[in-house]
């Protein structure tokens, strides 16, 4: 007890000097709690980010797989009468038809082995034009309309909660919903075609309409080269041009089989198989009972998309861990450095604080006091030192961690997120730990130089 | 190892010599000293600068080993050369006090916590147990009862020294070892400090050991010691020149 109070004692001798060197230390002990305290936030930053990703990322794969499994089956182009197709609609003039499928095919399709679920969609052009211009050999075409009908499933008649073909982005008011049935979404660039928003009405094919919604895709025009081998194309070749805007008009699919006197028919089927391995040989199936249908398998037309999608998560959540990782090595380096300042300032104060006190320590071992307790109280006396700068250090961590801990570790641009730095009683009590311990291993060789001193030479040190 | 004697001696020494090695020569502190002293004496050590006083004194005060000889200390005659460097302090704590020319308070203790502190590690009990009492009954010895909460740089010169003194009875030991108590003192004070010095011999039965230059403190010495080139002279008794 006496030591301890002594040590004390001798501590506060050299105030200014204590006081500067425990500022010091209490900076390192700030930036090695804080860097904890960061470092810590970041891997519950992370492992957020990462049960949100995962959430998504399953979400995304599931839909990846369900559109992996997806069939797209068209009435095809040009093509005539039968098994159920009706004759195309739209001017004889115009080389593009919109061809339907009768419920007939689609009742056939949907009991077909592997068929999960199925939605049908039905499109109608209107005001449909194309125009065309040749020169140097080649050719271009031009196609635009006024806007599209689309009648799209709102609920697909096989459970499964298969994308209903409905827009996306709605902007302005709602989507469909079942028991709309006088109800349209019309696209953004539509509204001032009918010079109409949400709540007012829109005349379609001479019947009224009531807007409930508006969405927006951000679709542009864009070219697709046509010609080639297959019969009907042009000869020659060229480019087409497809002016894609946002000019389609959403209605259920019953609403529009009426408007155009279509009932139970359909211009596109999409068809989704058990799984993406079933896919092929369900087209085949299907191809081979309605030669005249256009089939096509998603995954066909969309060359490695799943691939690419479980690319991307992968990638995505590798470069997560591996930020979480340089986030952490940074820190450990951080919180190393500022353990072995704090260390090397105990070191350096006790060192000439022995060399200052030989004189007392000859007089200590005049007066009766072993080597050992000589050691014993300036290894204390460092430990004071260590645990004065500590607490201080420990106030600042309070005040500054934050700041100081998403600073130090650049913690916002390294995970694209701010994260919130806090420091725990745990980490408060392992940085004091961690001052105490830099003050007695600073303290350890000046103690033990001071416990070797000869008395009678330090008796005659002036 | 013991060696008993049947008379009253506290110290003695036998063939005592010391060399030091400075600037790769050897120099010879001591040649060859035989004393000895009895308890209850006020001994002074004699010599002119650099003549081995100091020296003898920190061998007998167990603070260094000699190169030479034997040392036997207290009434058991201990021989002290035999005990290893490390064990030495039980030795200074039990058997020795010290007085020194710059007093040697410890700066950030009071007076009464100086002169506690050799209690700190005391083998008696009674000592360690009643530190503060006694270290209040010896402030009182030497004149020093009210200034027990006084810092070293609070008190004068000879307060400082006889906070010393008190501190050097603190666990009662047979031998006091003064190096210069007056050097750095007043006659006055001075003075004031070898009368407490001499009474701790006549009244307490210490043995007081003096190395000075100080003739007056020579004066009131039982007997004197003269060193001269680390040899020792015929003791005097105290009214030889």
């Amino acid at each position: 007890m006496l030591t301890l109070k002594r040590a004390f004692k001798n501590v506060l001798r050299r105030r200014f000097r204590t006081l500067l060197v425990s500022l010091v230390l209490a900076l390192c002990v700030a930036v090695f709690v804080s860097t904890i305290a960061g470092v810590d936030a970041s891997k519950a930053a992370t492992t957020e980010i990462m049960r949100q990703y995962e959430a998504s990322s399953q979400a995304t794969i599931e839909e990846t797989e369900q559109l992996m499994s997806a069939i797209q089956i068209t009435g095809g182009m040009g093509r005539g009468m039968g098994m159920g197709m009706q004759p195309p609609v739209g001017s004889a003039d115009n080389p593009i038809t919109d061809n339907y499928i009768n419920e007939s095919v689609t009742d056939a399709i949907s009991a077909m082995d592997g068929v999960v679920g199925m939605v049908g969609s039905l499109t109608y052009t209107v005001g449909a034009n194309t125009t065309s211009s040749s020169s140097g050999g080649g050719f271009m075409m031009r196609f635009s309309y006024d806007y599209m009908i689309r009648g799209a499933t709102i609920n697909s008649s096989l459970d499964g909660g298969y994308d209903a073909a409905l827009p996306v982005n709605i902007t302005e008011g709602r989507n469909l919903q079942e028991g709309d049935d006088n109800a349209v979404v019309i696209g953004e660039d539509l509204k001032d075609y009918f010079n109409a928003g949400v709540g007012d009405t829109v005349t379609i094919e001479g019947t009224g309409f009531k807007v409930v919604g508006v969405y927006s895709s951000n679709r542009s025009s864009f070219e697709e080269p046509v010609g080639g081998e297959t019969p009907g194309d042009f000869p020659g070749g060229g480019n087409a041009v497809f002016q894609m805007e946002d000019k389609d008009v959403y209605m259920s699919l019953t609403t529009a089989q009426n408007l155009l006197n279509l009932q139970g028919e359909v211009s596109q089927l999409t068809v989704y198989a058990s799984d993406s391995s079933a896919v092929d040989d369900l087209v085949a199936t299907i191809q081979s009972a309605y030669p005249d249908l256009m089939v096509f398998a998603y995954k066909d037309m969309q060359s490695g998309f799943g691939d690419r999608i479980i690319q991307q998560q992968q990638s995505i959540i590798s470069t997560t861990e591996e930020n979480l990782s340089s986030v952490e090595s940074l820190g450990f380096s951080i919180t190393l450095v500022s353990a072995i300042i704090g260390v090397l300032l105990i070191f350096g104060l006790m060192f000439y604080t022995v060399r200052e006190r030989t004189k007392e320590i000859g007089t200590l071992k005049a007066l009766g006091f072993s080597n050992t307790s000589i050691m014993r109280q300036f290894m204390i006396e460092g430990l004071y030192v260590g645990i004065i700068g500590g607490a201080i250090g420990l106030a600042i961590a309070a005040v500054a961690s934050s700041l100081l801990g998403s600073w130090l570790l650049n913690t916002s641009e390294t995970l694209g997120t701010s994260v919130s730095v806090s420091v725990t009683v745990g980490t408060m009590l392992l940085g004091l730990g961690i001052a105490a311990i830099a003050g007695a291993l600073g303290s350890l060789y000046p103690a033990w130089r001071a416990s070797r001193v000869s008395p009678m030479e330090a008796l005659r040190n002036d | 190892m013991n060696n008993t004697t049947t008379d009253n001696t506290i110290v003695r020494t036998k063939g005592l010599s010391k060399t030091f090695m400075m600037g790769g020569q050897e120099v010879h502190a001591l040649t060859n000293v035989n004393l000895e002293i009895k308890k209850g004496e006020f001994v002074v050590i004699m010599g002119p600068s650099g003549s081995g006083k100091t020296t003898l004194l920190t061998l007998i005060g167990c603070l260094d080993k000699p190169t030479k000889g034997k040392i036997y200390l207290g009434r058991k005659s201990l021989d002290v050369t035999e005990i290893p460097d490390a064990a030495l302090y039980k030795i200074r704590r039990t058997n020795l006090g010290f007085i020194f020319q710059t007093f040697n308070l410890i700066p950030s203790l009071t007076a009464i916590e100086n002169v506690e502190l050799p209690m700190e590690g005391s083998s008696k009990s009674k000592i360690r147990k009643r530190r503060r009492e006694r270290a209040r009954d010896l402030l009182r010895l030497v004149d020093l009862p009210d200034r027990e909460r006084h810092k070293p740089a609070q008190l004068s010169g000879g307060e400082q020294q006889r906070v010393a003194i008190a501190r050097a009875l603190a666990n009662d030991p047979d031998i006091i070892i003064a190096d210069e108590p007056t050097g750095n003192l007043d006659s006055e004070t001075g003075a004031s400090i070898l009368n407490i010095l001499r009474k701790l011999t006549t009244d307490k039965n210490h043995t007081v050991i003096v190395v000075t230059h100080d003739y007056n403190v020579a004066a009131l010495a039982d007997r004197k010691f003269l060193i001269r080139d680390g040899k020792l002279q015929k003791d005097k008794p105290p009214d030889a020149s």
